[in-house]
């Protein structure tokens, strides 16, 4: 065991593997030490280079083998990176397109998004039912029910009533010889409400409107505005002058001539010219708002009655004294205030 | 990628001690010759998808080295032992020598007799160590071990070489 340690100092010593102090006493003890001296002389043969080292050495011809090969090896490492680029574009194709495809459709539906706040909102649609007489949208005869949109103007003959109506929002009965305009129909995204926004430019309307609605109305006419909401009221216009006969709830009057806003109140008649002339509803204002709201369902009733009538043959002076012309009845209560006046 | 320049300069740097160290594994000059050629060339592939420093390419070729003998050492089932005579007389030995020299000839052939039957690392560290006194840090570090690992082997070769020698009476 004493001699493997001691051969094991010499390899360490003859390795360098030990630290200088060791070294140092090693030394003096390898000088006065015949046995350990003469085992370092061998190790140190062992450990040593090879005396024929110098001999060694590989012939010219391996530098020109190695400068050949480096030629072929540049162009085809070149090919291959040329080939490489392809193939990965083509291992990267697939994802590519769906990047492309995936790309695309967030386009297209932000667009649509867009497109739907921007432009849809115009294409809310209004229903109409022709309770009697003849009626133009834009011109145009109308069907007898149908849809009407932003821009649209309505047009009643002589005795022609035309109801508006648009879910649970609001009601508007066009009597005759009218002229009403859609001004905006729209549905605003961001906020979740609909913009009505409605133009007598000459005759009268009842218009009911949804207590609970939340929705954005306004009325115009020549010379004054109009917002409406949870109410229900008679407007009639012809040339400067605007009538409102406010039956139920509340609404604002804001006339175009001044700035004064004023907040009309249920059962009131508001007369409106470059002034504003507030009175009590009489019995002829209600008379004129009854009729207009029993208006379509009484038409229906003649059309009933009417035939009825026609089937027992009765006489023409009855079926006249049910069928009451809507510019006739109207007329009266123009009339009727024209009495009033003077 | 290398240039050719770079490529050629560095073989002129290291072939003689990479081809000495592949020698005294193969013990054929032709084979050594063959295996310094492949260690350049994976160097040139090598450095044409890597970013390789200055600092790192001994050690790549080391590494390269060790790895392309032992697989020739595998690859050779039989050792293709060169005989004490190819040893002694081959184009290497080409100067007159004398009575010490000789001895340190058939010392040093005995040597690598004994280290024949050494595994592969062995061998590699005890070549580097001997016939191209690398460091520790170094040899450690082309071989792929720690230095414990190294400096343990190292020791434990050069041990059984000296008892084989004693052996032998070379001592």
């Amino acid at each position: 065991m004493g001699k493997q340690n001691e051969c094991k100092k010499i390899v360490d010593y003859s390795l360098l593997f030990c630290d200088s102090e060791t070294r140092e006493s090693f030394t003096k003890h390898l000088a006065e030490c015949r046995q350990c001296g003469r085992d370092y002389d061998v190790i140190a043969k062992i450990v040593f280079p090879s005396n024929d080292n110098n001999r060694h050495s590989p012939s010219d011809e391996v530098e020109l083998r190695i400068i050949k090969s480096f030629d072929k090896l540049s162009q085809k490492l070149k090919s291959q990176d040329t080939k490489s680029k392809v193939i990965i574009k083509k291992f990267f194709r697939p994802f590519l397109i769906s990047a492309a495809a995936v790309f695309i459709l967030f386009t297209i539906s932000f667009l649509y998004d867009s497109y739907k706040e921007s432009e849809f909102n115009k294409n809310v649609t209004i229903s109409y039912k022709n309770s009697r007489g003849n009626v133009t949208v834009n011109n145009k005869t109308a069907d007898n029910t149908g849809k009407i949109y932003e821009s649209n103007v309505i047009k009643t003959g002589d005795d022609s009533i035309v109801e508006l109506f648009f879910n649970d929002i609001f009601k508007i009965k066009i009597t005759c010889n009218t002229t009403f305009k859609i001004e905006k129909a729209e549905f605003d995204w961001k906020n979740n409400i609909f913009n009505f926004s409605f133009n007598l430019i000459d005759g009268v309307v009842l218009s009911k409107i949804d207590r609970f609605s939340r929705h954005q109305l306004s009325f115009r006419t020549t010379n004054s505005n109009f917002i409406v909401a949870d109410t229900e009221f008679l407007l009639s216009a012809h040339k400067d002058k605007t009538t409102l006969l406010l039956s139920d709830g509340s609404l604002n009057i804001k006339p175009k001539q001044n700035e004064q806003e004023i907040s009309a109140i249920k059962d009131k008649k508001y007369i409106i010219t470059d002034r504003i002339i507030a009175q009590l509803m009489d019995n002829e204002d209600r008379r004129m708002i009854d009729f207009v709201q029993r208006s379509s369902d009484m038409a229906a009733v003649e059309k009933n009655e009417s035939r009825n009538i026609n089937n027992i043959s009765k006489g023409k002076s009855e079926m006249v004294a049910h069928n009451v012309p809507c510019d006739k009845a109207l007329s009266r209560i123009y009339e009727s205030e024209k009495e009033k006046e003077q | 990628m290398f240039e050719k320049d770079k490529i050629i300069e560095l073989y002129r740097n290291y072939k003689k001690e990479l081809f000495i160290y592949i020698y005294r594994f193969t013990n054929s000059h032709e084979n050594s010759e063959d295996i310094l050629h492949d260690c350049f060339i994976n160097l040139i592939k090598y450095s044409h998808n890597h970013e390789i420093n200055e600092s790192s390419i001994r050690a790549f070729l080391y590494k390269t080295a060790h790895n392309l003998s032992i697989n020739f050492l595998k690859r050779n089932t039989k050792f293709e032992f060169s005989s004490i005579e190819e040893r002694n007389n081959s184009n290497i030995l080409q100067d007159d020598t004398t009575i010490n020299d000789i001895f340190s000839k058939e010392m040093n052939t005995k040597i690598y007799q004994v280290l024949d039957s050494f595994d592969n690392l062995s061998k590699s560290i005890f070549v580097m160590k001997k016939e191209l006194n690398l460091s520790l840090d170094e040899i450690a570090d082309y071989t792929g071990y720690s230095d414990r690992t190294v400096r343990r082997k190292l020791q434990k070769t050069i041990n059984f070489v000296l008892t084989e020698l004693k052996k032998s009476d070379f001592i």
